[in-house]
């Protein structure tokens, strides 16, 4: 790194954030100053499993990998831009022999600090060393039942030993979540999965879809088609809610969307003010690669994304002036096409993850992998499927393309889609602060068929219920709710034991 | 939130919401009505609101 540590420091307060919030939780301070609240940090490219769909390619170390002195001052240029939670993945974060002084560093700075891992070879002594540094959380990735994790993973054996990792982090106290990749296959896996991971003591199950990236170019079979989320969606939604009485919150990943019928229950875990309001990519968060390469988000395509590197540049410098960060802040829906651009979330959305569309169609903007794209095609006739026509180079973070194909639902009679004119698509106004950051757009729910819906409308464009009555009504419910739990607090607080 | 597909589970969120604080209530009022026997008449009311929610696909 070529700068010292910059002289201002993360605004006081910074770090705050609401009570019963996680720390990656963006306020609205986060977003008018743009804080890089959560960093995902390859901390190496070295690793022990041969997964068919990893993005990275990983398996050697980069041949030029930040040195411990470069990745520490790194850690404090973070801290100073106001991170808040860190993940290290790689590769396979432990394969970096400092990897315990990272975490460790992290952690004096008051960092939430987490690792994302395969957990192939994941010794007690690994385990012991790093809870001892102060790491909080460990995330396991396993994407089905053993025969289809072992396949998918490379490594025969390897859902044992991930099993094995949760349950000795969680008896060393760590946070114990599990990662699932959905493809073609692991719907079917996933009600037995769940019952597994709460057996080993996962509290949290982030989902997200496998993306067409790197090895999975390779193996197209593994990618899940758009249509079949049809399908995957409510079985989610059932396992959301089945995991939730039994104390194991599914957290959908940025590639699970969009305005359904349930993002109104996941996306805010409860809070429907959180809802999806677009990739996040260089505005919430960080992308960390092990030479020091920096892009908006860990996942994004490396030759269309890298902002800057920071042997060459500060962190700082590359967070708020590259144009390769700050591609998300200053987009708007002129860059969406076909489906996408006319949808009535066009300008909320933004057709969703960045990552998962442009790596598939070679170009961002528009996004078949949408519940509310899917289940509208499906109520005219018609769903989508992806089918590989050019491989992917042999690079780390290498896209290649696929065509995107629209037919019939064998069996379904069809009709056109509405033809909606991009002159009508809702345009929200976002007052950007000096620091480049602006507010998300704020969608309100219909209180009759619970989706989201712009906060002018006063008809639901989707039940066309009147939307005041209808709000009306839900206050009183939700009052009558209300009086009745405080009311259970009362009579329980004076029944409870003196 | 912001959920990166390559990053950790967010382990320190927990849902909130009025179905998660109705199920809380239900759950102390019935651990106390097995204990004391004394809120007969809160659970079902809290039963209802709950199976209301329930009854909705959002929620």
């Amino acid at each position: 790194m070529t700068d010292t540590l910059p002289s201002e420091t993360a605004p006081a307060g910074a770090r705050a954030t609401p009570e019963g919030k996680s720390v990656r939780f963006r306020t609205e301070r986060d977003y008018a100053e743009l804080t890089p609240v959560h960093v995902v940090w390859e901390v190496t490219l070295a690793c022990n499993l041969k997964c068919q769909h990893c993005g990275s390619r990983a398996g050697r170390p980069r041949p030029d990998e930040l040195n411990t002195a470069e990745a520490l001052e790194l850690i404090d240029h973070l801290a100073a831009l106001g991170t808040r939670e860190l993940t290290l993945i790689g590769g396979e974060a432990y394969l970096r022999r400092d990897w315990i002084e990272l975490i460790r560093r992290s952690r004096a700075h008051g960092i939430r600090t987490a690792v994302q891992t395969g957990a192939r070879n994941l010794t007690d002594k690994r385990l012991d060393e790093a809870a001892d540094a102060g790491l909080q959380g460990i995330g396991v990735s396993i994407d089905g039942l053993p025969d289809l994790h072992d396949r998918v993973r490379g490594v025969p054996g390897s859902y044992d030993q991930a099993i094995s990792a949760l349950q000795r982090a969680k008896a060393r106290g760590l946070a114990v979540s599990v990662n699932t990749q959905i493809g073609a296959e692991t719907a079917a896996h996933l009600p037995e999965l769940m019952e597994r991971i709460i057996a080993a003591g996962a509290t949290h199950w982030q989902i997200q879809l496998t993306v067409a990236m790197g090895n999975a170019v390779d193996n197209p079979d593994l990618l899940l088609q758009p249509y079949q989320l049809l399908e995957v969606m409510p079985l989610l939604a059932r396992l959301y809610r089945e995991g939730q009485k039994r104390g194991l919150l599914m957290i959908v990943g940025n590639n699970v969307g969009y305005f359904g019928p349930y993002e109104r229950m996941w996306r805010g875990l409860g809070d429907e003010a959180d809802h999806w309001n677009g990739c996040a990519a260089g505005q919430g968060g960080i992308g960390i690669e092990a030479d020091g390469t920096i892009k908006g988000c860990p996942s994004l395509a490396t030759s269309l994304y890298a902002a800057g590197n920071v042997r060459e540049m500060s962190i700082a410098d590359i967070w708020r002036h590259s144009e390769k960060m700050a591609f998300g802040r200053v987009r708007d829906v002129e860059e969406l096409y076909d489906y996408c651009r006319t949808c009535y979330y066009a300008d909320v959305c933004r057709a969703g993850c960045t990552w998962t569309s442009e790596s598939l169609l070679g170009k961002r903007g528009n996004n078949p992998y949408c519940h509310h794209r899917v289940l509208d095609l499906a109520r005219h006739g018609w769903r989508e499927r992806v089918t590989k026509v050019k491989d992917a180079p042999a690079a780390s973070f290498a896209i290649g393309e696929f065509a995107l194909v629209r037919e019939a639902i064998p069996g379904a009679q069809t009709q056109p889609l509405p033809v909606r004119d991009p002159a009508g698509v809702h345009i929200a106004h976002r007052e950007r602060t000096a620091a480049g950051g602006a507010l998300p757009p704020r969608l309100k729910v219909c209180r009759s068929c619970d989706q989201y819906v712009w906060p002018h409308e006063t008809e639901c464009p989707h039940c066309a219920a009147d939307l005041a009555e209808v709000e009306r009504q839900h206050a009183q419910a939700a009052e009558h709710r209300r009086a009745l739990i405080q009311q259970a607090r009362r009579v329980l607080d004076g029944i409870g034991p003196a | 939130m912001n959920i990166k597909p390559y990053g950790v589970a967010v382990t320190d969120a927990i849902a909130s919401g009025d179905l998660s604080r109705l199920k809380e209530a239900e759950a102390a009022a019935q651990a106390h009505l097995d204990q004391y026997g004394d809120v007969a008449t809160l659970l079902p009311l809290l039963r209802l609101e709950i199976a209301k929610l329930e009854a909705k696909k959002s929620y």
